[in-house]
């Protein structure tokens, strides 16, 4: 069996006794990952409320143009554009990557290696400590002459060189973000590496863990040419460069924000299919369906990740050749996204499914994503691509891979892990209805936006009412915006059930034990919520993490920890060694 | 690290940051500026209070008129095809393009006469009453107005449609107004004087209108007839300034700046002729 | 069954027959466009705006030659979407019902099919490699192709923050040198150096059943007063019934072409499909294919008997 070095556990038990921190240590300059991820969850949910409605004060000024919009009066063009731009940069900045890559990756990550917490415990502290500061100078944009960053999240110059000073903001907050970010993917790839328990291997490791491995990786190559793109942008907007104008080239902006953020959407969405495939396995008492199939497709996604960015600019000027060849790599990433929905199929087939919470928004998370992603091939065709590029046919595919599919994915784990983050349950009947409501409002808000967009509706115009002196071809699909809008207030309004349910149940949610689920990963051997330090001691690993329904036992799931003995482990032996 | 990190953005953000101005008041009602000098008279102060024009002992006067000599084109049409809610408003009338008018005796409309140099020493009373910018027709009006340093500014959308105003000079900002009634309130707005202060539409892109900040009340706009007064000063030497928007493409005016000494009661005349090229 | 035996088999024939498919129809074998209606307007009757007609179809007109084709891929991609999607959700749904908790019962303790994994992986690839060959050529004849400019219909379309202006080749065949600093917004608003020679307008105007190439400028913004400038910024060309859409980038002028089919004749729009500032929403432009006669009025002068090129600068902005 691959061990961890025993050293370096002994070395930290040592330390440890020396280290006593005081209730400033202890919550607030936490070094500890549960912790840490608790604060990373509550800055991003706080985050998720502020994106939430300026989504609803978006998707308002769109059904009505001529009315005001409550709290904020009649909302200008000006007004609009910081509206959706900030948006969905707090959304993906400061909502989405956060909560997969800081609250779920390091609350999951050490519990589900056995290791007593990160590799470097500091530098994790510090990676969230950025993330608040970097908010606060996000938002610093709204008070400032001019409003907040205007010019789309895609940020394209020269009109975001040409912008008011809260794009500075915008550039000067994502560089901290950024920074944030690839503190966090060294810390998940070392520990990963270095920090498995005796017996843990790579293909006994959960695909969660999997999916923070390689989303990492992503992070880790993809976050660094984002951060130079951003200073090249702060250099042409105070300094007077050219990077993105005259002699320089706008479209250099453009392949330098798409080659990090093409690999940024599956970072948002591949720590979310780990997440969905520990739950489905939970939940239908069955081992993941192809779980080498499930990790390598993970590993090609990322792979392919990087060089398919040029799908956002096939209309952009770019050469037409040059377009060819990433149709083609677009195309191909499309395969292991399907081979992953095939698999969670085959994992539910002839399983014994429990439909908790948790489960549902997981099950959620497979059919939505089936459809954000086969909307996606739509896009791939360049001739499409053509008529459908810059339309809400891609508002639509975006919020049914983010929405449909991550922000499911989150739910889903916030359900599942609520009882060993805080030693509580989240309400079941509340988180049922919580899901019935969203599922629907959110279907009906995002699906039309398919409908309207094919036919070529463009996307980011404050207004569709010809009162305005905005297009004349598109006012008679005012009826379907106020559809969307309408459904879009429910979607928002329910939401309000799901934080009332999360925030009552951390005060007075029912108890929960070490293992309500009966589940097999490590951390539900410990204490919910785990004492510092996690496992005393660190625990052996002898067999992969979805072992559900095994013959060897009676019960229908079998912990990773779970020690066998005599014929029963020589019988473990021989079924691991046959495959079945 | 994180205080380098700190002092780059303090750096970044201190150049060219502007704190907007807090919400705007109800609308006192439309004032504006009168051309020239005002009315009511009382007592008289020279050096360091503040100077009312209306109380100043046997003032002095400037009279004179703007003109435009050599051939003037007819005002050309303004084309607005591709914004059908423009021309929607116009209906058949044409729009013309109000940046060279030219009245009786050649007279030029919408010059502006002011007193650059020679008021140092006084302070003056900021009028209550807002100076109001219209968007009507898409087109400015006034075209040319003045306005006071630390006057309220406010700006009307009367349109039914979105216009925004970008002003890049003096004290700059961008804001759109996207409906009709639509009031934007700039509290004291400017803050030190220049002539022209250009306000200009983005979308609209003929729209343009000019004002001329100035820290005193003695200026004067000209009609059509080109001809102008400036009353109410107090004796001293002036320095008279005119200004036309035109004047990039037109030659020099003769003269551009006049200095003058002024007695009490005096009454002077000063002629600005402009030349077409 | 046969494919699960010996699936490296099946799967090396499957590829190599859907490679021979997808070749076949990227040399042009597709299905037909489906007959336009034989309705050929008339030269005289009054223009309509499709706004101002009944009944505005979700998905607009096609009026260009390579319209039909991209939507052809439109709903090719959509039928095989659809009947994967259906699929899929079907099974997904009968999997819920069907293997819900029941107490005592056990899972199926499989951990994976690897014969399965291959055949849908493989299958998944064909239709993918399938669909990447089939869309090479209309995308190689919209995006890589220009029909000879002797033959075309020439517009110099200048973008810019919030309006759109067509510039027309004046009787000479050429078009005029523009200059940021001769723009005057209103009366000169592209900054020709002749306005009186080419003919501007702000709606664009072209002939049907005639190959028609635009040059895509980005115009910024001069103050003549201050002498000023502003950046241009970046807008798209988009007319979604001609099914055409393309950036237009700053510093770098760009020529795409298309062709309205005959007996279009009517008034479309031209809208900016890239955010380009406060404005973005009200860049529109009238977009009118008209007969030989109506355009000879608009332009004051038979195009035909005026070929032009686009050779020589036409902008100095860099």
């Amino acid at each position: 069996m691959s061990t961890t070095s025993p050293d370096t556990t002994l070395a930290h038990e040592a330390h440890e006794e020396h280290h006593e921190p005081g209730l400033i240590g202890k919550y607030i300059f936490s070094r500890d990952h549960k912790v840490i991820s608790v604060q990373f969850l509550f800055t991003a949910l706080i985050f998720m409320m502020v994106g939430g409605l300026l989504a609803m004060a978006v998707r308002w000024r769109i059904a009505w143009p001529l009315e005001a919009v409550p709290f904020l009066g009649k909302v200008d063009g000006a007004q609009y554009n910081i509206l959706f731009t900030m948006h969905a940069t707090v959304m993906i900045f400061f909502v989405i990557i956060p909560l997969l890559v800081g609250a779920f990756a390091n609350f999951v990550v050490p519990l589900h290696i056995g290791a007593r917490d990160m590799a470097f415990p500091f530098l994790n502290g510090l990676s969230y400590w950025v993330m608040p500061f970097a908010g606060i100078i996000m938002m610093l944009g709204f008070v400032l002459e001019g409003g907040a960053a205007a010019a789309g999240w895609t940020s394209y110059p020269p009109l975001s060189v040409i912008a008011s000073a809260g794009q500075t903001c915008w550039c000067i907050s994502l560089l901290l973000v950024g920074s944030s970010s690839i503190m966090g993917a060294v810390n998940y790839i070392t520990t990963i590496v270095k920090m498995r328990a005796p017996g843990m291997t790579f293909h006994r490791m959960s695909l969660t863990v999997w999916s923070v491995f390689i989303t990492s990786g992503l992070v880790l190559f993809g976050t660094p040419v984002l951060t130079s793109a951003l200073i090249l942008l702060l250099m042409d907007r105070l300094v007077g460069t050219t990077f993105f104008s005259h002699d320089g080239q706008p479209l250099l902006w453009q392949h330098l924000f798409w080659f990090y953020s093409h690999p940024a959407v599956y970072i948002m969405i591949l720590p979310a299919m780990g997440i969905t495939s520990d739950i489905l396995a939970v939940f239908a008492r069955k081992p993941i369906f192809g779980y080498r199939a499930m990790a390598y497709s993970m590993v090609t996604i990322s792979g392919l990740g990087y060089i398919v960015w040029g799908h956002h600019m096939f209309q952009s000027g770019m050469d037409p050749q040059l377009g060819t060849t990433f149709m083609i790599s677009t195309m191909l990433i499309a395969l292991p996204s399907a081979v992953k929905v095939f698999n969670w199929l085959g994992t539910l087939w002839g399983g014994n499914i429990q439909f908790t919470s948790a489960m549902l928004n997981a099950l959620a998370f497979v059919s939505m994503f089936l459809i954000g992603g086969l909307s996606g091939i739509f896009m791939a065709a360049t001739p499409v691509d053509i008529q459908i590029h810059d339309t809400y046919f891609i508002v639509a595919h975006i919020h049914y891979v983010l929405f449909g599919g991550t922000l499911f994915g989150v739910f889903g784990g916030l359900y599942f892990w609520f009882p060993k983050m805080f030693g509580r349950f989240m309400n079941e009947t509340w988180g049922k209805i919580h899901f019935i409501l969203t599922f629907i409002t959110f279907n009906c808000t995002f699906f039309v936006m398919h409908i309207i967009g094919a036919g070529g509706l463009p996307r980011r115009f404050a207004s569709y009412a010809v009162e305005e002196g905005t297009s004349l071809q598109w006012a008679h699909l005012q009826p379907y915006q106020e559809f969307i809008t309408i459904s879009a207030l429910a979607l928002g309004a329910t939401q309000i059930i799901f934080f009332v349910n999360f925030f009552w149940s951390l005060a007075r949610g029912k108890k929960a034990g070490e293992n309500p689920w009966n589940a097999n990963t490590l951390e539900w051997t410990l204490p919910s919520p785990p004492v510092h330090g996690n496992f005393f001691p660190i625990p052996d690993v002898y067999r992969g993490p979805y072992e559900y329904s095994s013959p060897l036992v009676e019960e229908d799931y079998l912990p990773q920890s779970k020690k066998l003995e005599g014929e029963l482990a020589e019988k473990e032996r021989r079924l691991q060694e046959r495959p079945h | 690290m994180l205080v380098v990190v700190v002092a780059g953005c303090a750096l970044a953000l201190g150049g060219g940051c502007e704190k907007k101005p807090t919400g705007g008041s109800p609308g006192t009602p439309a004032g504006g500026e009168e051309a020239g000098g005002t009315d009511a008279p009382t007592a008289a102060k020279s050096g360091g209070g503040v100077l009312d024009p209306a109380t100043v002992e046997n003032p002095a006067t400037i009279v004179g008129v703007v003109q435009i000599k050599g051939n003037v084109p007819a005002p050309k049409e303004v084309v607005m095809s591709s914004k059908q809610e423009c021309v929607a408003l116009h209906g058949d009338k044409p729009r013309l393009l109000d940046s060279l008018i030219v009245g009786a005796d050649n007279g030029l409309k919408d010059s502006f006469v002011y007193v650059s140099k020679g008021l140092e020493k006084y302070k003056f009373e900021v009028p209550k009453e807002p100076a109001v910018l219209d968007q009507k027709g898409c087109m400015y009006t006034p075209h040319v107005f003045p306005v006071r340093v630390n006057q309220d500014l406010k700006i009307l959308n009367s349109d039914p449609f979105a216009h925004n105003v970008n002003v890049k000079t003096n004290r700059a900002f961008n804001k759109a107004q996207a409906s009709q009634g639509d009031v934007e309130h700039r509290k004291k707005w400017f803050k030190k004087p220049g002539v022209p202060t250009k306000f200009a539409c983005d979308i609209h892109a003929w729209m343009t209108a000019y004002a001329c900040v100035v820290n005193n009340p003695y200026y004067a706009l000209t009609g059509a007839d080109g001809k102008f007064k400036i009353t109410g000063l107090p004796p001293g030497k002036y320095t008279f300034t005119v200004w036309h928007e035109a004047y990039p493409k037109l030659k020099a005016p003769s003269p551009k700046q006049v200095e003058v000494e002024l007695k009490a009661g005096e009454t002077k005349t000063i002629d600005f002729i402009y030349t077409m090229p | 069954m046969t494919f699960l035996s010996r699936p490296h088999v099946f799967s090396a024939r499957l590829c190599f027959g859907v490679l021979l498919v997808g070749l076949a129809s990227s040399t042009g074998i597709q299905a037909q466009a489906p007959e336009p209606a034989a309705v050929t307007t008339p030269a005289s009757s009054p223009l309509v705006p499709i706004w101002e007609q009944p009944d505005q179809p979700l998905i607009p007109e096609i009026i260009s030659t390579y319209g039909w084709d991209v939507d052809y891929l439109f709903y090719l991609i959509l039928a095989i979407t659809l009947f994967f999607m259906v699929l899929v959700l079907a099974l997904f749904f009968y999997f819920l019902v069907r293997y819900r908790y029941q107490e005592g019962r056990r899972a199926t303790f499989s951990h994976g099919n690897n014969k399965l994994e291959v055949f849908w992986t493989v299958g998944t690839a064909a239709i993918l490699i399938y669909l990447a060959f089939v869309q090479r050529k209309t995308w190689s004849e919209m995006r890589q192709e220009l029909p000879e400019e002797s033959e075309s219909f020439l517009v110099n379309v200048f973008a810019e923050q919030f309006v759109w202006h067509f510039v027309y080749p004046g009787k000479d065949g050429k078009f005029e040198d523009t200059s940021l600093q001769e723009v005057f917004p209103g009366i000169n608003p592209v900054g020709l150096a002749n306005p009186d020679n080419d003919v501007y307008l702000q709606d664009l105007v072209v002939p049907e059943d005639t190959p028609i190439i635009l040059q895509l400028y980005s115009l910024g913004k001069y103050d003549q007063d201050t002498g000023q400038e502003t950046l241009p910024v970046l807008h798209s060309f988009f007319a979604s019934n001609v099914r055409i859409k393309l950036d237009i980038v700053p510093f770098y002028p760009q020529k795409i072409w298309f062709k309205i089919l005959p007996g279009k004749r009517g008034i479309y729009e031209v809208n900016c499909a890239e955010l380009c500032g406060l404005g973005h929403y009200t860049m529109r432009a009238n977009f009118k294919v008209l007969s030989d006669a109506e355009l000879e009025k608009e332009l004051g002068y038979n195009w035909r008997e005026h070929p032009a090129t686009f050779a020589g600068p036409a902008t100095t902005e860099k």
